[in-house]
């Protein structure tokens, strides 16, 4: 409530106007700014590696902060579940201009991005209010026909995202379509249900929804969890040096997760936009064959760094275990990337769906007082975008660095072994990291 | 101690290194850039001044990027083969395009940014604005 008021501050009393959806007018990063970000993360980098070469026990510790009743979960729950047919009903019925559409805003800014940030904040707490997962358990109790094959282990999370992605990405605006998104996510309210009917709702929202999926590992970031009806606190970035990927197919939404940003960043680029229209000139074949590249470097580098890291340690376990030991460590260099990018976006675009929020279904209203209100576009200053860029890169790359020193200390024997198994993933995360500022950096392309 | 020396000696070569690269006045290196950027670019009573030239809903003549200072007042005058209408995103300035007749639109680039212009009927992008920070 209190961010709801502090925009609404931002907010001035003007009429409306024209605003197209998805506008950020964030500038390239400076060239003095990129060498800067690049130079503290090689430094910061080694002073982490050579600070911290020896072991130190690593424990999680938490404390209870305060009980959630359930009155307050069954009407938070019943809040999100009204706003989520809201939407949808928003989609088949309201304007099919995107650029007042509610459900546009709601899906893509509300819901994935900021979804993504309450997650860093609140944990798993953003995970377990899915609408989809209220409806599920109100309608199938968390009974399975037959157990999850677990071999299957997070790749319908895995497909589900990427043709989230892909949607995002698409051309001709179809992810933007009003009536086309609900018909989308219609589809895949459906197929949900199906799956926790099937399945069970547990196993269903821990393996195979893609938004569950998404924001229970970003929650590993956050200073808070929900346990036993309890709201708790802990160390923030604990998590993810404590628990570890359960399957290959999570370690890869990782990795997607954040080679999906860099391809975002990338195709606005000069350098990218040029380079998609090498590939081909159908617009859809460039998206996804652009981002399948990317994907696959991203995923040989990360595989490749951990084979070296096996062969070095003469380690009996297998890559795929390695991989999935590690996933975890890159959890907060793909969220820095991923506020890096979309701040822009996501200052401007908040306050339109905050505006969309009085009116949703295009009939007049102004539930919130907020319908009259226009977009500022200076709610962020450039000056202050490129510092938030600058900081949240080299802070995650840190953090990142500083959760697989945590990570090898209890994988690992010795501090031989440890300080090792560091200096690849060093490789591997400078690696990562110096790509997103490049990117950041690079002039933008035009249309 | 071997770490707390270690820990000083890079918050050092951080300021120091941020001192080293940051420009000395950004507005400087802006209005050289600026200058260097457009040769279709005119200052006259302080305002800068652009032209651009559209035909087939693609631009013939004049900058694809503009690029000004926060505080600049810019004029932009355009010339397109149709009728239309051109919207500045961000500032939300638009303008009515009379086929063959040259229209201008002023305004004080008090935000900084980077702003399409595009073609409002056919949302078609032109170009963009950048408007670098004084």
């Amino acid at each position: 409530m209190k961010l709801f008021a502090l925009l609404l501050l931002f907010l001035s009393p003007l009429t409306a106007s024209a605003h197209a959806f998805g506008q950020s007018y964030a500038l390239p990063l400076p060239a003095w700014m990129y060498m800067y970000g690049g130079a503290a993360v090689v430094l910061l980098s080694f002073l982490i590696a050579a600070v911290f070469v020896k072991s130190s026990n690593v424990k999680e510790r938490t404390r209870r902060m305060c009980s959630v009743g359930s009155l307050t979960r069954t009407v938070s729950r019943v809040a999100v579940v009204t706003l989520w047919i809201v939407a949808l009903l928003a989609g088949v019925y309201g304007s099919s201009a995107a650029s007042i559409n509610f459900l546009v805003s709601f899906f893509w800014i509300a819901l994935l991005l900021g979804g993504v940030y309450l997650s860093a904040i609140f944990g798993n707490g953003v995970a377990l209010l899915s609408p989809l997962r209220t409806i599920a358990l109100f309608i199938a109790h968390d009974r399975a026909l037959v157990s999850y094959p677990k071999k299957l282990g997070h790749t319908p999370a895995l497909i589900a995202y990427a043709l989230v992605i892909l949607l995002e990405f698409s051309p001709h605006s179809m992810g933007i379509d009003p009536s086309f998104l609900a018909g989308a996510l219609i589809g895949y309210t459906v197929y949900t249900l199906l799956g926790a009917f099937l399945f069970g709702v547990r196993d269903w929202f821990y393996y195979a929804d893609c938004f569950s999926v998404l924001f229970r590992v970003i929650g590993k970031v956050a200073p808070f969890d929900f346990a036993h009806g309890a709201l708790r606190l802990r160390m923030p970035f604990s998590a993810l040096a404590t628990e570890y990927a359960t399957s290959f197919s999570e370690t890869l939404l990782i990795i997607f997760l954040l080679a999906s940003t860099m391809f975002d960043g990338l195709r606005e680029t000069v350098t990218g936009s040029s380079f998609l229209l090498k590939l081909s000139d159908h617009a859809f074949v460039q998206i996804f064959v652009g981002l399948v590249l990317l994907f696959a470097a991203c995923t040989l580098v990360y595989v490749g760094i951990i084979f070296m890291m096996k062969r070095m340690l003469h380690e009996s376990r297998s890559i795929v275990s390695l991989a999935s030991l590690y996933a975890y460590s890159l959890v907060p260099i793909a969220l820095a990337y991923n506020i890096a990018h979309y701040i822009g976006l996501f200052s401007i675009e908040l306050q339109s769906f905050i505006i969309r929020l009085s009116d949703p279904l295009n009939l007049g209203w102004n539930l919130f007082g907020t319908s009259g209100m226009s977009v500022r576009p200076d709610v962020i200053t450039a000056q202050g975008t490129w510092q938030i860029q600058l900081a949240v890169i080299v802070v995650g790359h840190v953090i990142g660095v500083y959760v697989a020193h945590r990570i090898a200390v209890v994988a690992h024997t010795s501090s031989r072994k440890v300080w090792v198994s560091q200096l690849p993933m060093l490789v591997v995360m400078i690696l990562y990291t110096m790509l997103g500022l490049w990117i950041l950096a690079e002039p933008l392309a035009v249309g | 101690m071997k770490k707390t020396i270690l820990i000083i000696l890079a918050i050092i070569i951080l300021i120091a290194l941020f001192f080293w690269l940051k420009p000395q006045a950004v507005s400087k290196e802006a209005e050289e850039s600026t200058e260097n950027n457009s040769v279709e670019q005119t200052i006259d009573s302080g305002v800068k001044k652009f032209g651009i030239e559209i035909q087939n809903k693609k631009l013939v003549f004049g900058p694809e990027t503009i690029t000004v200072t926060e505080g600049d007042t810019v004029q932009l005058t355009v010339l397109s083969d149709v009728d239309e209408e051109l919207h500045i995103h961000g500032y939300d300035t638009s303008m009515e395009l009379i086929k063959g007749q040259p229209q201008s639109v002023t305004f004080v680039a008090d935000v900084a940014g980077r702003f399409e212009f595009e073609l409002e009927k056919s949302h078609t992008s032109v170009g963009v604005i950048e408007v670098l920070p004084r």
